[in-house]
């Protein structure tokens, strides 16, 4: 008889539980009496006992995930746990609608704000869903669609109504013109930021490839920029480029200004920089002495060698440095509206100054929102492209 | 045919000549193996033929005319590439890396895959198996039989090869140089052959052009080169086993002699025969195969079994592989068998013995 039975602990499904014990400990939901009220704040045991179900039914699912998470890692386990996370994700949907007759006595300005045990409950759902399904081999369709169906849940809820005595939902309903203008505007500021460093970027990664005598030169200047704090750099440019401006009244008449969308691209460009310069150069260092060889061998021009050979084996390597770059400009343009450039970062900077987290919420959640969705289409692109390459280092 | 005329090479980073104003000549359909030392300036030879080494003076010709009254890449479609790291595109199919210079040349798609598979055939690769794969299916002995497919697409005259079965481990190397060999036979094309493996050069060489410090030392025929090195260096390069080696360069086909033959049947009940002489006897079945010999020096007359090599030596195996048998079973002559394995001749001791006295610089 073996009386040591070998435990697999998972560990990423035991730290979803810890934070969802964790949350238990913290208010779950922060009701307000307008919007600038501090609010008070409700646990879990608070809520009136026509609720006393959820927290019953929270409880257990963490302490059955709990138990999970120490049983021999097998499929049925796996499918259990993801289960058990997309129904905690579920649950929080379901505590939202329900809290709705809490507001109801404090009026029209009445409103709920969610407070971090509900952000920590909904991260722990996450991390049990997601440390699981990586597990289970089910078609891609079917990951996907079980991994959308809690967004599904919340953007049903959001159209519906079920949601509108939230703080987040009366914020967005009142600056919705707003938030469209500067998602929009976000999202040109990146791509253009984007653009502008792949027409940069591309032509000094090749540089830096070709001719030794310029690569310590290119990578000393893009990998400096990236030491230079954010702030710091959106800062100088000011200084330069308002000088510039007065100068030359043509670019001022060109809308170039010291502060604004002009400095905060400049700024945002040379950030960008790095991933595709230095994916550049590596794509093509990749490309391997045998191949070119082979490729110059049998008589191939320049030409050909580059839409032959150079192309497409380095476009994998490359749009992955353009990925990269993407979602790091997505989250840096952000701070741009420090110095006047339009974006998202103008409803966290105004929620930051009227102490409102519920603003500040609408101004983060659509940057996330952006720089996932930018990361996986990338990736199924890149997936596609670099499928006959073999190429390990392609995440 | 490829002759160089005066050719050196100078790299713009070092003082002294990769290659030093060589003169040599190559005929139509024989293959010419460069060898030397590393940096020896063996591999900048074979690369300034298809120009992707440039020739600082002097005059290279194929067939008889200038290579640089071609287009670079003109000349380059014309003559086969093989290196040694092969340089298979990871990108395209077996099929279409076999494709390349078709393509380049225009060929029409239909075309270029009856090629490629007309190809596949030929270099020992099954087109069904084998025209879909990618680079990193493949092994390294599959990859540079795809290779060499590759530089014989467009039928070319000439092919250049830089040391490509290098990366083979020993025992597929042989079998490559094997079938590559036939491969030439069949096709009558001219090559051009770098190695710093002197079995591969004697294995496979018409001639054998050894270089040092990027000047000729001496070229000739493999065996001539064993027998008559020019001077200390050839010496040391070729070993002191040079006599040995030597028997490799002589195919049993020019010395066959013929053996006496006894039938199984013909044995004593007890398995021997009181047979005196000196020669040892082969004993056959009925269908004049091998079973084993008599040899009135060991086992009392009686008949020993042969073991499975020695009863496969054939017309194309050398005198070398003939006398490593002699010595194993210590006899003074083996027999020689067809593709059906029934005996045809034997080999003997004396006539290697004289190979060596009479041709051999000491």
């Amino acid at each position: 008889m073996r009386l040591k039975a070998t435990i697999h602990i998972d560990r990423v499904g035991m730290l979803g539980v810890i934070v969802g014990i964790a949350s238990l400990l913290f208010p779950t939901l922060t009701l307000k009496a307008n919007r600038v009220d501090g609010g008070v704040g409700y646990q879990l045991w608070e809520m009136p006992s026509s609720l006393s179900f959820i927290l019953a039914i929270i409880i257990s699912l963490i302490v059955m995930a709990g138990a999970l998470t120490v049983l021999p890692q097998r499929r049925p386990i796996h499918l259990t746990k993801s289960a058990i996370g997309i129904a905690i994700l579920l649950v929080c949907c379901a505590l939202l609608v329900l809290t709705k007759p809490l507001v109801v006595p404090l009026g029209e300005a009445g409103r709920l704000s969610l407070a971090s045990g509900l952000w920590l409950l909904a991260i722990s759902g996450y991390i049990l869903m997601e440390s699981s399904l990586s597990s289970i081999a089910l078609p891609t369709r079917w990951l996907m669609a079980l991994r959308l169906l809690p967004a599904f849940m919340l953007i049903f809820l959001v159209t519906t109504g079920g949601l509108s005595h939230l703080a987040i939902m009366k914020e967005f309903m009142n600056n919705r013109s707003r938030l469209f203008q500067d998602l929009l505007n976000h999202l040109f500021l990146s791509f253009s930021a984007v653009t502008l460093a792949v027409i940069i970027g591309i032509p000094l990664g090749i540089i830096a490839w070709r001719r030794k005598l310029f690569e310590r030169g290119v990578f000393t200047l893009v990998n400096g920029v990236q030491t230079i704090p954010s702030l710091a750099l959106f800062g100088l440019i000011i200084a330069p480029l308002s000088l510039l401006s007065f100068r030359f009244p043509l670019l001022r008449s060109l809308g170039i200004k010291g502060v604004g969308n002009t400095p905060a691209l400049i700024a945002l460009t040379l950030y960008a920089l790095l991933p595709i310069v230095q994916n550049t150069y590596t794509s093509l260092a990749n490309i391997g002495r045998p191949v070119i060889d082979a490729g110059w061998g049998m008589g191939m021009n320049r030409h050909q060698m580059l839409t032959q050979i150079e192309i497409p084996l380095s476009l994998p390597i490359l749009m992955s440095g353009i990925r990269t770059s993407l979602v790091q400009t997505i989250g840096n343009t952000t701070v741009a509206a420090l110095i006047g450039a339009a974006g998202l970062g103008s409803f966290i900077f105004r929620g930051l100054g009227q102490a409102s987290p519920d603003l500040i919420y609408l101004g983060v959640l659509p940057v996330i929102v952006m720089a996932i969705t930018v990361d996986r289409l990338f990736g199924m692109v890149i997936r596609k492209i670099s499928l006959p390459l073999h190429t390990e280092a392609l995440s | 045919m490829i002759e160089f005329k005066n050719v050196t090479k100078i790299f713009p980073e070092s003082e002294r000549p990769a290659v030093d104003n060589l003169n040599f000549k190559a005929e139509s359909g024989e293959l010419c193996v460069l060898i030397g030392p590393s940096g020896c300036g063996k591999t900048t030879t074979l690369r300034m033929v298809n120009r992707m080494a440039e020739a600082t003076s002097g005059q290279i010709l194929v067939n008889g005319e200038d290579i640089r009254s071609y287009a670079k890449e003109q000349l380059r479609r014309s003559i086969g590439y093989v290196i040694q790291s092969v340089g298979l595109l990871p990108h395209l199919q077996v099929n279409e890396n076999i494709s390349l210079v078709p393509k380049l040349l225009g060929w029409e798609k239909k075309r270029r895959n009856q090629r490629a598979d007309e190809l596949l055939t030929m270099v020992g690769l099954n087109p069904a198996e084998y025209r879909e794969k990618y680079a990193h299916e493949l092994s390294g002995g599959e990859a540079q039989r795809v290779g060499v497919a590759r530089a014989l697409a467009a039928k070319p005259k000439l092919l250049l090869m830089d040391e490509p079965f290098g990366a083979v481990d020993p025992l597929r190397r042989e079998t490559l140089q094997k079938e590559f060999l036939e491969l030439q036979h069949t096709l009558g094309i001219s090559v051009l052959f770098v190695t710093h493996d002197l079995d591969e050069a004697i294995r496979l060489a018409d001639k054998i052009v050894l270089m040092s410090y990027g000047k000729i030392v001496q070229s000739d025929r493999p065996e001539q080169l064993l027998a008559h090195p020019a001077n200390e260096f050839v010496r040391q390069f070729i070993g002191a086993d040079r006599a040995l080696k030597r028997l490799g360069c002589f195919k049993i086909s020019d010395h066959l002699k013929k053996s006496y033959v006894l039938q199984h049947s013909e044995l004593g009940k007890n398995g021997t025969i009181g047979h005196k002489g000196t020669r040892p006897l082969w004993v056959v079945d009925r269908r004049n195969q091998l079973v084993g010999l008599i040899d009135s020096q060991s086992n009392n007359g009686a008949m020993i079994d042969f073991p499975t090599e020695y009863r496969q030596l054939n017309v194309q195996h050398t005198l070398k592989e003939a006398l490593s048998r002699m010595l194993g079973m210590g006899i003074s002559a083996v027999p020689v068998v067809d593709a059906q394995l029934q005996l045809i001749g034997e080999v003997r001791l004396s006539d290697i013995e004289k190979i060596n006295q009479s041709g051999i610089d000491l």
